[in-house]
């Protein structure tokens, strides 16, 4: 806890954050359209047809990307004939996808300081996707940090393999709450439901068990026991996962996957990623720093991020159940930027208290 | 050495039988609980032959989950009584043995349950199948291998822990989520004549292979955590 990188990495992570924040919630210009076109490779000039050439300039360059494909060419603007027509200097690659995207390219400079564009069909609510993703990112790897972790504690019976692999899935399972809380905030909108038993949702929702099996199992069993018990948890836990996806594949449900084809929305969760990232690991670091000090003091115990969880899902519960139309994407995602903050801060509250308490104990015993 | 294992592992599958045999408390309280879910299933929903084809093979594995967790806490709770955990930790014979003759009686259990439950299913629901009973018969014996193996597993674990019974389910369900909606799946499948099978049968018989292989790597270092 005394670490003089630990001001540094706060201070840095929370500014990454506050922009990232700000990239995600304010209203940039859209640098996305789509063509209906079917083009052929050309080294001559091509016309493509375009939803909006509103966005484009001539001498800009433009993104041309077949998402399904994986097809992605940068090619010059060189005219505008009309609204709905922009001619390119040439193509390199065939684009026989229907619709593909058509971007325009902004420079690094620019991109900076662009917000993320507000997405046609969703509305504001897309936008949860900022925090969405990352918070989803971040729990994968947390939990990847607790499989390898209890492999080489069962290998090595080394403490603190053991420390890492019960303070990652601790910090994994609250940004897995987070995904499972703004998920069903997202979808009321897009899908027109708050939860779908499709394949990822399933599964993630199968993870979050199986992580708050492992860390009660944790609290039932201590000791070098306990340990033991919960590193070959881990170890099933994350053997689950493939059939978990495989098992809900099978049953069919399969809403369409949301793809970001407009490089702004893509900047934006790319600063996101990073800025969540690095929270997770500061999480992480301060987490373990907690339970190595609680290590030492004998009473120490290990608290659950499950129950603060819980009751997180319980309230809300309560509006679920109403049936209502017309419904407003800019308060759905208001509430999914919000509820993430609340189990976020929760969590850290319920870290802070933590820390209070062990430092008095440590007092008390003269350490 | 193999026919030492054999015989290490045929004296545990002996002795879980004649215990059982000789005070049948696992066995009948197994075959009451299950025969009060599935009663209590069919007063709660009154199904159409129709319906029952869709909602049986959901039932049906639901009332074995539960049983099983019943057999399964028994079947340990027993042996740390008697002292016999300890005594096995002390002695040379590999820890597989124990394991594998807890799992194959727990099985042998299971699946005579299932044979008297069967047909009062059948008699309860009117059920008729539209596929193929054989596979019907390979899908029992798979969804009732996983849940055998997981829930020997991990009943072994939970004893070793502060609320023992407790802890079994909340330990077990999570892990066999993806067995269990395979086995429903699957078994669905056959009864409705709905589609194939066949690929949930193949993700079954994996998930079967891949957890065996778990648990009876990880079970020396269960029994003799400390």
């Amino acid at each position: 806890m005394k670490s003089k990188l630990y001001p540094l990495l706060t201070v840095l992570t929370f500014a990454l954050l506050s922009y990232g924040t700000y990239l995600g919630l304010g209203n940039g210009p859209v640098q996305a359209t789509q063509s209906p076109d079917r083009v052929d490779a050309s080294p001559k000039p091509v016309v493509l047809a375009v939803s909006s050439s509103a966005i484009f300039k001539v001498g800009d360059t433009a993104i041309i990307d077949s998402v399904d494909s994986g097809v992605r060419e940068k090619e010059m603007v060189i005219a505008i004939p009309d609204t709905t027509h922009v001619t390119v200097a040439k193509l390199d690659h065939v684009h026989n996808e229907n619709p593909f995207a058509i971007a325009d390219k902004l420079p690094f400079a620019q991109q900076l300081k662009s917000p993320a564009p507000t997405e046609f069909t969703m509305g504001n609510v897309q936008r949860i996707f900022y925090y969405h993703v990352p918070a989803a990112t971040c729990a994968y790897t947390l939990f990847l940090v607790n499989f390898v972790a209890s492999i080489i504690f069962l290998w090595k019976r080394s403490a603190t393999a053991d420390l890492w692999a019960v303070t990652s899935a601790e910090v994994g399972l609250v940004f897995a709450t987070v995904v499972l809380v703004t998920g069903p905030i997202w979808g009321r909108i897009a899908w027109n439901t708050w939860w779908a038993w499709e394949p990822r949702l399933t599964t993630f929702l199968v993870l979050w068990l199986l992580y708050v099996s492992y860390l009660v199992l944790r609290r039932s069993a201590e000791g070098g026991a306990g340990a033991i018990l919960s590193a070959a948890v881990a170890i099933f836990a994350f053997l689950d996962v493939p059939f978990s996806y495989m098992a809900n594949r099978l049953r069919g449900h399969h809403p369409p996957p949301v793809t970001l084809e407009d490089p702004g929305m893509k900047f934006v969760l790319m600063v996101n990623m990073l800025a969540f990232l690095l929270f997770a690991g500061l999480i992480l670091w301060l987490r373990s720093d907690l339970e190595k000090v609680s290590r030492k003091i004998s009473a120490a115990h290990i608290q659950k991020a499950a129950r603060g969880a819980m009751a997180c899902l319980a309230l809300p519960a309560v509006f679920l159940f109403q049936e209502r139309q017309n419904l407003n994407p800019t308060t759905f995602m208001l509430a999914g930027y919000i509820a993430t903050w609340v189990i976020y801060l929760a969590y850290l509250l319920f870290l802070m208290a933590k820390m209070a308490k062990l430092k008095k104990e440590a007092a008390e015993l003269g350490m | 050495m193999t026919n030492s294992l054999l015989r290490l592992i045929k004296a545990n599958l002996a002795k879980d039988l004649r215990l059982e045999w000789r005070s049948r408390d696992v066995f009948n309280a197994m075959l009451f609980f299950a025969l009060l879910v599935v009663v209590i299933f069919s007063f709660a929903f009154e199904p159409t032959t129709e319906e029952s084809r869709r909602l049986a093979g959901g039932l049906f594995w639901v009332a074995f989950l539960f049983s099983t967790i019943v057999a399964l806490n028994q079947s340990w709770a027993r042996e740390l009584r008697n002292g016999v955990l300890d005594a096995y930790r002390v002695s040379p014979a590999p820890a597989e043995a124990l394991l594998l003759g807890k799992v194959v009686s727990n099985f042998i259990f299971v699946a005579l349950l299932e044979c008297l439950m069967v047909p009062l299913f059948i008699l309860f629901y009117n059920l008729s199948s539209a596929g193929s009973i054989w596979q019907l018969a390979v899908i029992l014996f798979l969804g009732t291998w996983a849940l055998v193996i997981n829930g020997t597993f991990f009943a072994a674990m939970s004893i070793r822990t502060r609320n023992r019974e407790l802890m079994l389910p909340l330990l077990l369900l999570p892990v066999s989520i993806p067995a269990v909606t395979s086995m429903v799946g699957a078994t669905t499948a056959v009864l409705t004549g709905d589609g194939s099978p066949l690929p949930q049968m193949k993700l079954l018989a994996v998930y079967c292979v891949v957890f065996t292989a778990a648990s009876f790597a990880l079970f020396d270092m269960v029994l003799n955590a400390e």
